[in-house]
Order: C-alpha cells, then sequence, then structure tokens
C-alpha cells in the first residue's frame, strides 16, 4: 500500500464526513430525530445536542439531571429544516402536589404575544389525587347529568375540564343569561393585550367601539388585532396596522385613535373578544352593547390612571404585579389587606375563607397594577358572568362532581420514571436561525417558595417528521 | 492496514491534512447551514488536535 491509497482513503473519509451532514440537512426520508440525554457528561468530540442548555441558571440545579425548582425553563431545540410534525418524549420525576399539579411543556408560537402551544405532560389531579368525581365522555347525556347532579353548586365547579380541543369543547352544555342587555362604557386605560366576554341576544349587532394609543417604547412597530369568537370558533378578525413612518420607537406618545368593530345579527350567545397588541398600546374608552361585560384572566391598569378602582372577580386567588414604580399602594381582596411595595414582583393572594361566594371584590387607589386569576374581572355585579368550566390545574377547588378530560397517562417506567408524549403541529409554530423555542412549566413552582416540589428531567427525545425530499422535489 | 512501510511523519502528515479538510468543511458548513456540524461535534476538538499536529511537524522539520 503507497502513501497515494492513504490519502486517498481520507479524501474519501472527507467527502463522506461531507455527504453525511448534508444528509443530515436534507433528511430525504422526511424524518429527524436527537437525543438529549441530561444526566449524561460531555464528551470530548461531542457537540451541544439539539437541546440548549436550560435557562434561566437560577430554576434548575444541574444535580445527575436537570432538577427543575422554578417555572419555567426555556430551552431552545434545534431542527435542520422545516418539518409539520414533532414528537417530544420526555422522561422525568415529579414530585409534585396540589400546589403545583401541573407540568406542561409548548412550543412557542407568536413570539410578539410571547404566546405558547402548550401541552400536558402531568396532571396531578388525574394522576395521583384520590377523588370520587365522576369521569364523562362525549358519549354520555352532559346536560342531563348536570341538570341532575349540579343544583347546590354553580355549573362552573361542578364539571372540571382538562385539555379540551375545540371539538371536545363543542359537547359541553353552553352557558347562557337573562341579564339585561345594556350600553356598557368602560374608560379605564387598559394597557397590552387584553380578552374579555360580552353576551348577545338573538339576532343582535356587535358593536365595538374603543380607542387606542401607540406608547412608541418599543423598537417593532405595534400592530393590533382585534379577534372574535362565538364560543370556540373564531368568527371575525381585524388587523389595525401600525402606521407608523419611523423605523424606530421614538418613545413619543401617540395622540388616541379610534378603533371600531361591527358584524351584523348575529345568533344568541357568549362571545370572546381579543384585544391583540403588545405592551406598547394602551386601550381606553371601550363602548359596547351587551348583558355582560366580563375581562378574561387579566388587566393592566396603565399608570397613569389616578382614581379608586373597585371592581370583582370570580376567583379564589389573585395574582398581582407592580408595573410601575408609582403605584406602590394596598390593594383589599376579599377584605384581606395587600401591601405592595415590589416592583415586578408577583404577588398572589388566596381567599382563604371557606365560603361559598360567588365573587370577591378587589379595591385599590390607582394604575399601575397588572392583575391575574384564573377566573373573570368585572366592574359591577351584573357585568360579571364565566361562561367557562373549571380547569384541573392549580386553581381547582375540589368541587367538581365531574371531570372531562383529553389526557394521556404518563407511562410509569420500571426505574421510577414517568415517560410522556407529547405530539405538537409544526404549522405557523414559530422558528429563528434553525431552533424552535421550548417551554416546561410547572406554574406556581416558584424558587423563593422552598417548597419540596421539584420535576427532574433525565431524557428529551424529539423526533421531527415531514415530507420526504421526493414529496418536495414533486411540489415544485 | 500495515503502516510498517511508511514514516511516522508521512502518516502524521496525511493525517494532518485530512483534519485540515476537516475543519475546513465545518467550517463551510457553519457558515452555509449554522448550528448543524456544532450539535453533532466539537470543532474545538479537531481544531486542538490540528494546532498540537501543526506543531509537531514544524518542530520535526
Amino acid at each position: 500500500m503507497n502513501l497515494n491509497k492513504i490519502r486517498l482513503f481520507f479524501i474519501l473519509l472527507s467527502l463522506l464526513f461531507l455527504l453525511v451532514f448534508i444528509y443530515l440537512k436534507v433528511s430525504p426520508l422526511g424524518t429527524w430525530a436527537c437525543n438529549s440525554n441530561f444526566s449524561s457528561q460531555n464528551h470530548l468530540f461531542l457537540g451541544t445536542g439539539c437541546f440548549s442548555k436550560p435557562s434561566p441558571n437560577d430554576r434548575f440545579l444541574k444535580e445527575k439531571n436537570i432538577k427543575m425548582i422554578g417555572d419555567p425553563l426555556y430551552f431552545s431545540l434545534y431542527s435542520p429544516r422545516n418539518f409539520d410534525k414533532l414528537n417530544l418524549e420526555i422522561k422525568f420525576k415529579a414530585n409534585l402536589d396540589e400546589n403545583n399539579p401541573v407540568i406542561e411543556a409548548g412550543l412557542l408560537v407568536n413570539k410578539d404575544l410571547f404566546h405558547y402551544q402548550l401541552k400536558p405532560v402531568y396532571n396531578f389531579w388525574l394522576e395521583d389525587y384520590k377523588s370520587d368525581w365522576q369521569k364523562i365522555s362525549q358519549d354520555d347525556d352532559i346536560e342531563k347529568l348536570l341538570i341532575d347532579n349540579c343544583q347546590e353548586i354553580p355549573l362552573n365547579f361542578c364539571l372540571a375540564q382538562y385539555n379540551l380541543d375545540k371539538n371536545e369543547r363543542n359537547y359541553l352544555p353552553r352557558f347562557s343569561t337573562d341579564k339585561e342587555t345594556k350600553n356598557i362604557k368602560h374608560d379605564l386605560a387598559l394597557r397590552g393585550h387584553h380578552s374579555f366576554y360580552i353576551y348577545l341576544k338573538d339576532d343582535s349587532d356587535l358593536n365595538l367601539k374603543l380607542q387606542a394609543k401607540d406608547l412608541n417604547l418599543n423598537q417593532d412597530k405595534s400592530p393590533i388585532t382585534i379577534d372574535v369568537y362565538s364560543y370556540n370558533d373564531l368568527i371575525y378578525s381585524e388587523i389595525f396596522p401600525d402606521n407608523r413612518l419611523e423605523e424606530k420607537g421614538s418613545r413619543e406618545t401617540s395622540d388616541y385613535f379610534d378603533l371600531e368593530v361591527f358584524l351584523s345579527s348575529l345568533p344568541e350567545g357568549f362571545y370572546r373578544l381579543d384585544l391583540k397588541a403588545n405592551d406598547d398600546i394602551v386601550f381606553n374608552n371601550l363602548s359596547i352593547e351587551s348583558s355582560i361585560l366580563s375581562w378574561r384572566r387579566r388587566l393592566w391598569f396603565y399608570h397613569e390612571i389616578d382614581r379608586e378602582i373597585n371592581l370583582l372577580t370570580d376567583s379564589k386567588v389573585l395574582q398581582v404585579k407592580v408595573q410601575n414604580p408609582s403605584a406602590f399602594q394596598d390593594l383589599i381582596f376579599a377584605n384581606e389587606n395587600l401591601k405592595l411595595k415590589e416592583l415586578y414582583k408577583q404577588y398572589e393572594i388566596m381567599n382563604k375563607d371557606n365560603n361559598d361566594d360567588l365573587y370577591y371584590n378587589i379595591s385599590f387607589k390607582g394604575g399601575g397594577l397588572l392583575l391575574e386569576g384564573p377566573g373573570v374581572f368585572a366592574f359591577s355585579e351584573d357585568k360579571l358572568f364565566n361562561p367557562n368550566y373549571s380547569r384541573l390545574d392549580r386553581f381547582y377547588q375540589k368541587q367538581a362532581k365531574f371531570v372531562f378530560d383529553n389526557y394521556e397517562e404518563v407511562k410509569r417506567l420500571d426505574d421510577g420514571y414517568y415517560l410522556a408524549n407529547l405530539n405538537f403541529d409544526l404549522a405557523g409554530v414559530y422558528r429563528e436561525d434553525n431552533k424552535y423555542n421550548l417551554i416546561i412549566s410547572v406554574p406556581g413552582l416558584r424558587v423563593e417558595d422552598k417548597r419540596e416540589n421539584f420535576v427532574e428531567i433525565k431524557n428529551i427525545k424529539a423526533i421531527f417528521s415531514g415530507k420526504t425530499l421526493f414529496e418536495k422535489i414533486n411540489e415544485f | 492496514m500495515n503502516f510498517k512501510f511508511f514514516k511516522k511523519e508521512e502518516i502524521i502528515t496525511e493525517i494532518w491534512y485530512f483534519l485540515s479538510i476537516i475543519i475546513f468543511i465545518i467550517f463551510i458548513l457553519e457558515l452555509v447551514f449554522p448550528s448543524l456540524v456544532l450539535i453533532y461535534l466539537n470543532p474545538l476538538f479537531f481544531l486542538v488536535l490540528w494546532i498540537i499536529l501543526s506543531i509537531y511537524l514544524l518542530f520535526r522539520n
């Protein structure tokens, strides 16, 4: 054997090296898989793996595996090209209880709104909690079951649901109200995206008028989208573009401009209106004809409001964040006083009275506060109505007689670990620099609580699937 | 493969050529398809190996 043959061997090896990577990039068979074992040590010549290290650093401990002690953890997930579906296999151990009953994982869908498509990984209520509730399915006569068995407790709490898709939610009886229709005006400035419910009588028009202004603090432009949902179906969407001429945010607040949505002759029922916008947008002077006006889960009062605000919620738990240094104040929730002294800290207050109140009062002195809760908020009792069933999450109040869920129990392995299998549709999922953004969330798990609760993640396997090279060529 | 007919330097020189090509391919691949190689291989390993061989060959000659 001469030296030329050795050289030829190395050249062929180099070519093979190149071809292997081109093959991996093109993935001609339409599948690509990768596995990140968080318990293994870094090898000298091996790369980083398709999953990045989790962040932020203070929310996990790197012991034998990744021990998650704070919520949420973010990963980036590499894929060599676009695929249609993703299957994630997560091997983990969960030491969770009623305070943190849920693990969810998901992919970033909307970068501006920070919206993730979440899927259940583990639910304590459905896995390890012993309850005498009755599990129902779409084959049952749900309406009759609820009418016969839910006289003492509100319908919202009598049936609990978890992870239902749009079609499955359609099997649940719909709520209705006989409250009188009136012209509701709302003149408190709200910042960022918001969502609210209204109720229209049969053949009524939806006539929403409101104003908005742009604070121009962000570099990016701030378009506004108003989506209208009838029960679970999106029936209307309108985008109001940001017409500012400058490329970058000038930090000059614009004047208020008008926004209007008009839909005629709608059938009777609840409608959800989503005001989608980034934090630069302040909404004000809302006016609409409806029986109720209940704000869904979130209200961020703009800091320039300087009058007392009184509102109601059906949620036993209230989360509050001070969003502006001028907003330190006392907040009263269900007769309990909460002193708000730290900026951006998430305060959580729970009504511990075991009463059967349907709603709780909230009052505070001015704007600059972000209120969040699992229910709805309204400014008077007659405008409050929650057209949703309770959810098996950390706010679940253990009242349900019936449970309707779409949840696949985790596989329990011999070594004590659980294996969860999640399927994602990648259409519309945000991907930048060949990477998806993955979140693993255990709502309510906070490092500072110093609870014993944790999730130990041993391994995540990602299997992408999509069109083969042949199918892609055929498309052209 | 019987290497006894070759000098050690010749083999090392061939490996050096091979590593040079591999590092070049990694560089080009990373330019064209960012992160593709990095998730499988640690380029630093190849670079350090290449530097060690370069120093060896430099001082042998």
